[in-house]
């Protein structure tokens, strides 16, 4: 079941065109990576596709609804959790707090049961706080729960911001770059964490420039200039001359 | 218990004080300083998700004229006036807000401001609000009060009791600040608070956990108005009098710095910061009315002149202490015992930013 696709989804900032056209179908349950060079349109997509922009033509279709015109919120509250490539958190929080208050949507207790306090309101506390330190067991955050978030390190504050999109209860995941700036040792796991996500039947959608993420991935779709030029498996991928030559120029490359 | 400390000795010490200062003059200042409170804490409220309002006096000054309006020239009783001055202050405050909701920073203070002029401007053109000079005559509290003392049985074990007439207003401006500031405390202390901390912390992250920022803000500010003007429109009656020159930009801008110079980080900030600030002001005031009384030195009265002349330089004096709390304790005045024990235990306040840094 195709779970998030586009129909000819084209941005364009005056001249420019930031996306072009671009038809792309991620299958409900897979790993999906999208690839390309620097100023390809990876972010665009994110943002067209989360409604922080609105895209100049095109539509969006998500579990078969058509989310082009929702506004980010909404679409959070329809399953679609994202992570940031520049990584914004809530600073001045711990991170336990920046995980518990991203259950913003789950388990939704209404306004008026939060102010007073009601029954059940104090159950669905309870649960946010077991589901809290669940997340931050199995993205290896525990032993830092009370930190300040702006204290962590960088590689911390990237996995932490993957726990924060968890904490919405995603169908869709959409990570931006969620490899860039880590360690080896961060990489690896998070590479492991991401795939045990596909596991518990969370869709996946990986925008990386590092190719380790290539070994869990089930589809690939590569973009330049806003256009799709390639979409396949991984082991397609890497034979593909258009791919190559977009990635390393000339057409000599053996 | 160690959080509730300062709430315990603040109360105490409003219950206490009108019994021991029962002068009139007294009595005035403590009502102003109570308006103030629950004015700045509103103020607070609204600031949560990182805007900060220009407009508060404006919609202190909403629920006077709509409740001393409505009780003049419709002869509605003022327990009827005062809440529909209140909700008419957070209706505005919606409506207004609207559009405002999606700026945020300094965009909102310059819309803000500006609405909170246009406000005043409004009620300064109208007709039935007496225009720039205001009216007078609005239905008095303490009047409606003294009916407490026409009671059989009730008046006589009230003033055996030692309460006044006078104190009456007093301790029902105490009862509305304690519960108002209850009910803000309660809501920036739930799960609604953080969301709204989420906010002024990133919005795009917000919105990404579903936060609808427009509702959010909005609830704020109607939280924020909605006790403003409450106790705006308990002020009319308490003064009986309406002047729109008591709600301009000047009086947003003090209840901003009692914000500031209290702290405006936490929720008891602003309540220090209007306690001590509105007594500086209302020191010349005191000090004349008590020359007045009769019976002190004639320096003491020299001195209350010197005093009465200085008022003039209060805002001066208030923007000195605003520099000194900006750039030495940017956490406000209530940051300070903090900062002493930091002191005690060997960590200067330097030390501690540079780690967090």
């Amino acid at each position: 079941m195709i779970l998030l696709e586009t129909h000819e989804l084209t941005k364009r900032f005056g001249g420019l065109v930031a996306m072009d056209a671009l038809d792309i179908e991620i299958e409900e349950g897979a790993i999906h990576g999208l690839i390309g060079p620097n100023g390809a349109g990876k972010s665009t997509f994110f943002n067209l596709v989360t409604g922080v922009l609105a895209p100049t033509s095109g539509k969006v279709v998500y579990d078969g609804r058509d989310i082009t015109k929702s506004r980010p919120h909404q679409v959070a509250a329809m399953g679609i959790g994202r992570t940031f490539q520049l990584n914004p958190l809530f600073g001045d929080f711990t991170v336990f707090d920046n995980v518990a208050t991203a259950h913003h949507l789950n388990p939704g207790s209404s306004v008026p049961s939060i102010y007073f306090n009601t029954k059940k309101h104090r159950e669905n506390e309870a649960w946010v706080r077991k589901n809290t330190e669940e997340i931050l067991e199995f993205l290896n955050l525990s032993r830092v729960k009370d930190e300040l978030a702006k204290n962590l390190p960088h590689g911390y504050q990237k996995i932490l911001g993957v726990a924060r999109a968890l904490a919405i209860k995603p169908r869709l995941l959409m990570l931006d770059e969620p490899l860039g700036g880590m360690n080896p040792e961060e990489i690896a796991f998070s590479i492991g964490a991401i795939s045990q996500l596909r596991d518990r039947g969370i869709t996946v959608l990986v925008v990386e420039h590092n190719m380790q993420v290539l070994s869990i991935l089930d589809h690939v779709t590569v973009i330049s200039f806003g256009a799709k030029i390639f979409d396949g498996t991984p082991e397609e991928v890497r034979r593909d001359k258009t791919v190559i030559e977009t990635y390393f120029g000339g057409d000599d490359y053996e | 218990m160690k959080k509730a400390l300062p709430f315990l000795i603040l109360a105490v010490f409003f219950l206490i004080a009108p019994a021991v200062f029962t002068t009139r003059t007294w009595l005035n200042a403590f009502i102003l300083v109570f308006v103030s409170i629950v004015g700045s804490c509103g103020l607070r409220t609204i600031s949560l998700s990182g805007n900060l309002s220009f407009a508060q006096a404006a919609f202190i000054g909403l629920g006077a004229y709509v409740s001393g309006v409505l009780a003049k020239t419709l002869e509605l009783s003022l327990w009827v006036t005062i809440p529909i001055g209140a909700l008419a202050a957070m209706a505005v405050g919606l409506i207004t807000g609207l559009p405002f909701a999606r700026l945020r920073n300094i965009y909102y203070c310059m819309a803000s401001m500006f609405m909170g002029v246009a406000i005043i401007q409004f009620i300064s053109a109208m007709n039935v609000t007496g225009g720039a000079n205001g009216i007078t005559g609005v239905p008095s509290l303490g009047k409606e009060l003294s009916k407490i003392f026409d009671m059989p049985g009730i008046g006589a074990a009230l003033e055996n009791a030692g309460v006044t007439r006078v104190h009456l207003s007093a301790d029902l401006f105490l009862l509305v600040t304690v519960v108002s500031l209850a009910c803000l405390y309660r809501f920036e202390h739930s799960r609604i608070g953080w969301t709204l901390r989420t906010l002024s912390q990133s919005p795009e992250v917000a919105a990404s956990i579903g936060v609808n920022e427009v509702f959010y803000r909005q609830l704020s500010v109607a939280f924020g108005c909605f006790f403003a003007g409450l106790i705006g429109a308990l002020y009319a009656h308490y003064s009986t009098t309406l002047s729109p020159n008591s709600y301009t930009m000047g009086t947003a801008l003090w209840l901003l710095m009692y914000m500031m110079i209290g702290g405006s980080g936490r929720f008891i900030g602003p309540i220090i910061g209007a306690l001590l600030l509105e007594f500086v002001k209302q020191i010349p005031t005191i000090l004349t009315s008590m020359s007045g009384l009769g019976g002190v030195s004639p320096e003491f009265i020299a001195f209350s002149r010197w005093a009465g002349q200085y008022s003039a330089y209060t805002p001066f004096l208030t923007a000195g202490v605003l520099i000194v709390v900006c750039y030495w304790i940017p956490g406000g005045l209530v940051s300070i015992p903090a900062r002493i024990a930091d002191a005690i235990r060997g960590h200067s306040a330097r030390d501690r930013l540079e780690s967090n840094a």
